[in-house]
């Protein structure tokens, strides 16, 4: 019985030492040195002697960065990883809310934090690393640890601006993983390309598949997913059988024609998470790649990775959604109207999840917790935690889930009731139109449209959105920019878009 | 206008801040990401009536003004 993701590094540690196991472009890490490095870590934590705590880990995107995160679970705390490009002001925001044990940093990285208010403990990695392992100590942590203490916690945008602490445990992350190394079949033989940033929960079944099954994962230098050719020619060259990533990577590769030029030859699946999957760019791939198994998945960092997931096995036009598909295993969908009903037929409702791959809830914030993590509606018998994610979904003729929306995109514009994604899929299916995002202006009752691709005059935009959503929904404003603001997840910045509307500067966000 | 104007343009109305890098390495100075890429090469192939061939978008084409100025130049022969 596995209850602790460290087991998943000791038996592979013990059946391939020599593996590489994470590489960058600067180094790789076996399995065994990894092991032996996360102990090291564990063993000079722990002289501390509290457990239960949170330890930010800022580092570089690296395989050290997956062996510091270990040694902060062998030290019988758990672990958050921070993006160092993050702003000082926000690492403060979230340091009040998480008030960590200490900072576990690399020597480059940790001189950013300069100016941050802490007066905790800095822990440096390279010399954490070097420490003598303390096995005594180690092993009587771990029989105190069971698998509802948590593993790591990451913060997501909170809708008010401040940032929420997703508490993600052991059991968890165990029942993602062994999920999705047997229905994806992987073995010790697959390499990974980890596009995901290490503080982004799509990283999370590229990470510890890699550890549960003794594959390698090579981490993609950011810098090739601006030259798609070249990205190729890397999968390539390591042999890169399978990819996890965020759409809009993939979606880079077929905008600028690259799979054309050359394939990516050892690629067998390619699954992909974290926002809607165009079919336009989706059908390039499926042209390059016909053998291939493409898998869309769902889930918020609230779930762990992904809760839901289809296995893309018919035809779909370019202007199709693309269904999520089905509950992942030992994971159940409540799709619960605005009555907190079951819906019936394609009526659409909230999506609740229910099952082991629950978050245990957000760090030091009973508030928001309360919100989302709440009773089963439909369960008053006893004490049962369902997760509702604020999208809106359907079910579709196959009885498949499809994405509806976010329900704050939902509005109520001259009395209709109106998805703001609905438009937005519309939108990005007309020819020289590359994304687009659309929000609402409450105080003035208009809808607008941002774009970017090929410029256009309004009542062309228009005129080809009337052949696809009734007129009420067609937008009152549509603007061209160069490009729309993107969060560091890689998704775009609706808020930021409203924000940059409301104060009146988008003439300047145009650019000249 | 000519082609370093031309070129120009379209790169600041994708990232106003490539203005002030006119004369700079576009991508140490994290002027182009992966969304950007697909803008610029849309836009360049609009504005200079052409299709850039994927394996010409490489770092050695795109590090800088002048290198992009002569890729364009290159595929207007």
């Amino acid at each position: 019985m596995v209850t602790n993701v460290l087991t998943y590094l000791e038996e592979t540690a013990a059946k391939y030492p020599d593996k590489a196991a994470f590489v960058d472009s600067k180094k790789e890490l076996s399995f065994g040195e990894m092991l032996h490095k996360a102990q090291a870590i564990g063993s000079y934590i722990s002289m501390n002697k509290r457990t239960h705590m949170p330890v930010v880990v800022f580092m570089e995107k690296s395989a050290d960065n997956i062996a510091a995160f270990m040694g902060v679970v062998y030290s019988g705390n758990f672990y958050c990883p921070i993006d160092t490009e993050m702003p000082l002001s926000r690492i403060q925001v979230i340091f009040n809310t998480l008030n960590p044990l200490a900072i576990l940093a690399d020597k480059e990285s940790v001189r950013r934090l300069e100016g941050l208010e802490y007066t905790g403990k800095i822990v440096i990695y390279e010399e954490a690393v070097c420490q003598k392992v303390d096995d005594d100590r180690l092993e009587s942590i771990r029989k105190q640890m069971t698998d509802t203490d948590p593993v790591y916690v990451l913060f997501t945008s909170g809708s008010t601006g401040v940032p929420k602490g997703v508490i993600i445990n052991h059991r968890a992350v165990i029942d993602f993983t062994d999920w999705m190394s047997d229905k994806f079949h992987i073995t010790s033989r697959d390499n990974f390309g980890n596009q995901s940033p290490f503080f982004f929960d799509l990283s999370i079944g590229d990470v510890y598949c890699t550890l549960k099954m003794g594959c390698t994962n090579y981490i993609i230098p950011k810098s090739l997913f601006v030259f798609p050719v070249k990205l190729i020619e890397y999968l390539n060259e390591k042999k890169i059988n399978i990819i996890f990533w965020v759409p809009s990577a993939l979606c880079v590769v077929a905008n600028l024609r690259a799979l054309n030029k050359i394939k990516p030859v050892y690629l067998d699946r390619i699954l992909f998470c974290g926002e809607v999957m165009p079919n336009k760019q989706l059908n390039v791939w499926r042209e390059a790649l016909p053998d291939a198994m493409f898998v869309n998945l769902y889930g918020p960092c609230e779930a762990t990775d992904a809760c839901t997931y289809y296995v893309v096995n018919r035809e779909f036009a370019d202007d199709a959604s693309l269904p999520i598909g089905f509950p992942c295993e030992n994971t159940d969908i409540l799709v619960l109207n605005e009555h907190n009903v079951l819906v019936e037929g394609n009526e659409i409702g909230e999506l609740c999840i229910r099952g082991s791959g629950l978050a245990m809830g957000y760090y030091n914030n009973p508030e928001k917790t309360k919100e989302a993590f709440v009773q089963n509606p439909l369960n008053k018998a006893y004490p049962e935690i369902i997760y509702r994610t604020g999208d809106l979904v359907r079910y579709n003729e196959y009885g498949e889930l499809m994405y509806v929306s976010r329900k704050d995109f939902q509005i109520k514009h001259m009395g209709h009731r109106i998805e703001l994604g609905e438009i937005e899929t519309a939108a990005s299916n007309i020819k020289g139109i590359e994304t687009c995002a659309c929000i609402y202006d409450d105080e003035k009752g208009r809808i607008i449209l941002f774009y970017v691709g090929k410029k256009m005059e309004d009542k062309e935009v228009k005129a080809a959105l009337k052949a696809k959503v009734p007129e009420y929904m067609i937008p009152n404003l549509v603007v061209n920019l160069g490009k729309l603001p993107y969060n560091a997840n890689g998704k775009i910045g609706r808020k930021k878009l409203k924000e940059v509307y409301l104060s009146g500067k988008i003439e300047e966000y145009r650019g000249i | 206008m000519d082609i370093k104007d031309k070129v120009v343009k379209v790169l600041c109305e994708v990232n106003p801040r490539i203005w002030e890098n006119l004369e700079s390495d576009l991508l140490e100075e994290g002027m182009i990401d992966s969304f950007e890429i697909v803008n610029i090469v849309m836009e360049l192939e609009e504005a200079f009536d052409m299709e850039i061939d994927p394996e010409e978008i490489t770092p050695d084409n795109f590090k800088t003004v002048a290198a992009i100025v002569d890729l364009i130049k290159r595929n207007l022969q």
